[in-house]
């Protein structure tokens, strides 16, 4: 191969033009407000509520008039799921646009990446991160509208403390930037009062936390902390009640909004406090503009004070400040760090030195119905606790665990049970990789993607006709469908080219799957109605629900069924004939294209099964799919690729590896655990436990 | 002419239009392009182990990651100057680089590339739950910069021509290389492993050279990114953007350094036009929540997916094959 000088000429040519993106023209007689929510990409759920609330202050300041006879416009630029693409998108948004202020990401690395360029441009950036590290940066030009990490750990240890009168917390938070800061939080504030507190953490991508759970009851813990987001936290309380753990759970934020709720029973939240940043009844100003109302009606999401009524303040506070002192970003930005008992709709707003802007935060707990009632407002400025209109909660504090702690062996079983319940759904996504490989020699990366469409379409389909039988069985027959689109759209084509191009196909496809269902189906997780039921209850002290039970006795059958088809019947030993040799299948009168028809079919409705048993217990959420993908790729590699009963071992193995290696060597590193395991198989045994023995195919 | 002196020419070329594009652009633009810059270093190196070799690659991401984690810690944390910093991060990931690969060449197919998988995941793991060291998710702040020399220069300005040098050196490293005997060698072993036995070459070496050669070049372009935003993360470095780095390659066309720059080129603007094209959209008339601007405002990773789809199956060798293609059929 020749150096290829024209093309490269061509290539250099086209890189100005393509750098060339002209900036709009901006019009006079508006004032452009400028923001950076992410709205693609995993951090696309808080972003979207950010960027609602965004666009409707915005259009409720024009409503009533505009700022000093100008509109204002809201320009927002995609801060994605990365830093880097967080800092661009603030490039991009200062170079085209004349801004006097702008808002900002919710995520505090985000934050903390574009915190230079804010600096070095000189507008101010209101933003909702909470962490500590923020503060760290000493930007003059950040201000946060939203109580920062330090009072939400004060108000939950206080509320620990103080109201509850408990002695020994145990916290259960999530391995991210939030968890990880706010556990390191409330560590001190404990400390400081000479209370050990007892933690365990799970992965962001985890899906069950009652190892944990049932680590920090044995440990002996009297009240339970969270540290989470929606999906997870959600999670949390689930397990709690499906495990028979009656302590009360205190959590900040996400235990508040109705994105975490409305996953959950009533009775799954009882016990339950929450910090919330604001209570909207509680302020006539809401019913004068109808906000909640409106913002449900336009975004069929339910509003969320914790989010949106602080950025909905903050668009109304910057255009006050742009009436009173004008566009220019600097003065913008010291009318803002000068804020003192501003008036707001939902609070009086005061920025301090450090440019936080409120201190304050709202204590609930629920009742029935998911009501929430207000116990007390906490402000951490004033360091006392405002009584509120609840003097209950020490009511519910009657002394004693009522969860006594389980006998080591029980909780043992408890923890191999859960292992082989999770295993058991592993190991059905491990069989649809099992089955196509068999078949075809191809590895499908997308399966994981497939997996939760399938979900998808079971939540569409039980809302379409209204009953969760049906609506499952259509979710499976289009699932069975859209495996044998996959099949005539992606695999024929490719299907003469190397293995490493249909690798790199389905890696494509699942990105498209993806992402196609996230533009549908909206980033936040949702509730699948199990056709089974997903009540706990105890047998012999082991607590199971009908629907584990069921997804237990399905793969059960599954496996038989496969099994039988496989090495039974004529289809399955003409399904082997083509895998091992296509060209001679073809040549003794196999049917070649239809047995692959037929292997893709079984493998979209091995992927919608796995989805539609997944989804009751675990949620759904679009961007689940890697997750369970890797994990079920590391089942067929432990029980070895084109193997039916290896699958299943490998599903189950996994399964317990993670739920035994939570509760007993490690919560933090359970899943480099279950991945370590994986290379290990690789490099020691490929073939797996009940592989193919290495061959040219591989 | 000689192909080497006509790939000089070229090269200088490219850096006179890229000295052109540091003087006239501003910062957003400029941005994009130092990116893709940094793309393109960590694609060409990828294309070592990919193109080249054949090793389906899904944790380049991770090398990345190691380069930019050792000098940032180092500066950050030990307060060691550059010159110390920048090698011990290239060494570092040519040790581990080497150390990986001897067991996973070994495997092949969809094994290997899963076993690309779990390492950068295990990595992953370790940068975000080691927090005393790495300060998990929350990444570390307060990188030096290699901008800060010339503070009366925006960031973007001042970066340009230190990672365009960097690219083309690597460029033309990587050109030299693939008409080198190692390189001929690296081809042969893809094209017919028992064929490249056969005449004598030592196909596990050889493979352990190019994976590691992938992942000291991918940590080089780590090492730039850190001191270049002066801020890092784990979620720099995932699954997600090592499998993005292996698109661009796919698309741009493996086996090619050309193919490996127009891919990461073309990859990282696509978000960028489709943006401009949905307000394009958009002021022409059509609808702001429509499919048409939700898809090309906010799905731009599904057309990645479509057009590396696309090219899989009707361009095997990706862009730069189409242009070979065009040049054949106009002489």
């Amino acid at each position: 191969m020749r150096f290829r000088n024209h093309a490269f000429a061509l290539m250099l040519g086209l890189l100005p033009a393509m750098v060339a993106t002209a900036g709009r023209a901006q019009n006079e007689d508006e004032i452009v407000l400028g923001a950076t929510c992410a709205v693609t990409g995993q951090l696309a759920a808080t972003g979207l509520t950010v960027f609602h609330a965004l666009e409707m202050a915005v259009e409720d300041v024009n409503a009533a008039g505009g700022v000093n006879g100008k509109k204002l416009r809201l320009v927002n630029e995609d801060a994605g799921s990365s830093n880097s693409s967080a800092v661009t998108a603030y490039i991009k948004l200062v170079q085209q646009h004349k801004i006097p202020f702008a808002f900002i990401s919710s995520y505090s690395p985000q934050i903390i990446a574009q915190s230079t360029e804010i600096a070095r441009v000189g507008i101010g950036a209101m933003h909702a991160g909470g962490a500590t590290d923020i503060e760290a940066l000493n930007n003059s030009y950040l201000f946060r509208i939203k109580p920062p990490d330090q009072v939400n750990t004060k108000a939950v240890a206080s509320v620990a403390l103080d109201d509850l009168k408990k002695k020994k917390p145990g916290l259960i938070y999530v391995q991210n930037d939030y968890g990880q800061g706010f556990a390191r939080g409330l560590e001190e504030i404990f400390a400081a009062r000479g209370i050990a507190m007892i933690k365990e953490s799970y992965g962001p991508g985890d899906n069950d936390m009652s190892a944990q759970l049932q680590s920090l009851v044995n440990q002996g813990a009297d009240v339970l902390l969270t540290a989470g987001f929606n999906r997870d936290s959600a999670l949390v309380l689930r397990a709690r009640k499906a495990l028979g753990i009656t302590l009360p759970v205190v959590g900040q934020q996400a235990l508040g909004v109705s994105a975490t709720t409305d996953l959950l029973e009533a009775d799954e939240l009882t016990g339950i406090y929450a910090l919330v940043d604001a209570v909207l009844d509680e302020r006539k100003a809401y019913d004068k503009t109808d906000f909640l109302r409106r913002y449900e009606e336009r975004y069929k999401l339910k509003p969320d004070p914790s989010f949106i009524t602080n950025y909905y303040d903050g668009v109304w506070m910057v255009a006050d400040a742009i009436k009173q002192v004008g566009e220019d970003p600097k003065k913008v930005r010291d009318f803002i760090a000068g804020l003192k008992d501003y008036n707001a709709l939902t609070r009086a707003y005061t920025t301090d030195a450090k440019g936080n802007m409120t201190n304050d935060v709202v204590i609930v707990r629920y009742a029935e119905n998911k009501v929430q009632i207000p116990v007390r407002m906490f402000s951490a400025l004033s360091g006392a606790a405002a009584p509120g209109p609840d003097q209950s909660a020490s009511d519910d504090t009657t002394p004693a665990a009522p969860t006594a702690a389980p006998s080591a062996i029980k909780a043992a079983m408890q923890t191999m049970f859960n292992g082989i319940a999770i295993g058991c759904i592993y190991a059905l996504l491990a069989l649809g990789f099992v089955l196509v490989y068999e078949a075809t020699g191809v590895v499908n990366f997308a399966n994981g993607q497939f997996v939760v469409i399938g979900a998808f379409l079971g939540i569409s389909g039980i809302a379409a006709l209204g009953a969760t039988v049906p609506g499952t069985m259509l979710a499976l027959a289009a699932m069975i469908g859209l495996g044998i689109l996959f099949f005539f759209v992606v695999y024929r084509p490719l299907q003469t080219s190397p293995v490493v191009t249909v690798i790199v196909g389905t890696i494509a496809v699942g990105i498209i799957v993806q992402n196609i269902g996230l533009l549908i189906w909206g980033p936040l997780p949702q509730r699948l109605p199990s056709p089974f039921g997903v009540t706990p209850i105890s047998v012999s002290g082991i607590v199971v629900s009908a629907h584990i039970v069921a997804v237990i006795a399905i793969t059960a059958l599954v496996v038989a069924g496969l099994y039988l088809l496989l090495y039974r019947t004529v289809i399955g030993a003409r399904m082997r004939a083509v895998a091992q040799d296509a060209e001679a299948a073809k040549l003794m009168g196999i049917n070649v294209a239809g047995i692959y028809a037929l292997t893709w079919a079984l493998a979209g409705g091995l992927a919608g099964l796995g989805g539609l048993l997944m989804g009751p217990v675990w949620f759904v959420d679009a961007s689940m799919g890697d997750a369970l993908a890797l994990k079920s790729f590391a089942a067929t590699i432990i029980g070895g690729f084109g193997s039916v009963p290896g699958a299943v071992l490998g599903g189950l193995i996994v399964g317990l590896a993670e739920s035994l290696g939570a509760a007993y060597i490690s919560s933090t590193y359970k899943d480099a655990l279950v991945f370590l395991l994986m290379v290990g198989f690789l490099i020691a045994r490929p073939q797996g436990l009940f592989g193919e023995a290495r061959g040219d195919r591989g | 002419m000689s192909a080497d002196k006509r790939q000089l020419i070229w090269l200088a070329l490219a850096a006179a239009l890229l000295a052109v594009a540091g003087l006239t652009l501003e910062g957003y633009s400029l941005r994009l392009l130092n990116l893709a810059l940094l793309n393109v270093i960590t694609v060409i190196g990828l294309n070592f182990a990919y193109g080249y070799c054949g090793i389906i690659h899904l944790g380049q991401a991770a090398f990345v990651g190691i380069g930019a984690y050792v000098t940032a810690l180092t500066t950050v944390k030990l307060s060691w100057p550059l010159w110390a910093s920048v090698p011990t991060a290239l060494i570092a990931s040519a040790v581990f680089a080497l150390i990986v690969s001897v067991p996973l060449i070994r495997l092949k197919g969809h094994y290997l590339a899963l076993a690309t998988v779990g390492v950068n995941v295990i990595l992953e793991l370790v940068a975000k739950n080691w927090i005393e060291v790495t300060n998990g998710y929350n990444g570390v702040p307060g990188i030096p910069r290699l901008t800060d020399a010339w503070p009366a220069v925006p960031t973007e300005k001042a970066f340009l021509p230190i990672v365009g040098a960097m690219a083309l050196v690597v460029i033309w490293l990587a050109l030299r290389l693939r008409h080198s005997h190692l390189g001929r060698a690296m081809i042969a072993v893809r094209d017919d492993e028992t064929a490249a036995v056969t005449v004598g070459i030592d196909v596990g070496r050889i493979k352990v050279l190019a994976f590691t050669l992938s992942g000291v070049v991918g940590a080089l372009s780590g090492v730039l990114f850190a001191h270049y935003t002066g801020f890092i993360s784990p979620t720099d470095f995932a699954v997600a953007q090592s499998i993005l780095f292996l698109m661009m390659l796919v698309v741009g066309g493996e086996a090619s350094v050309l193919g490996a720059i127009l891919g990461a080129v073309a990859l990282t603007f696509l978000p960028e036009l489709m943006r401009d094209l949905a307000a394009a959209y958009v002021s022409a008339g059509g609808g702001e929540k429509d499919v048409i601007a939700r898809m090309l405002k906010d799905g731009y990773l599904v057309v990645y997916g479509l057009i590396t789809l696309a090219v899989l199956m009707a361009l095997p060798k990706g862009l730069a094959g189409l242009i070979t293609k065009l040049r054949g059929a106009r002489s």
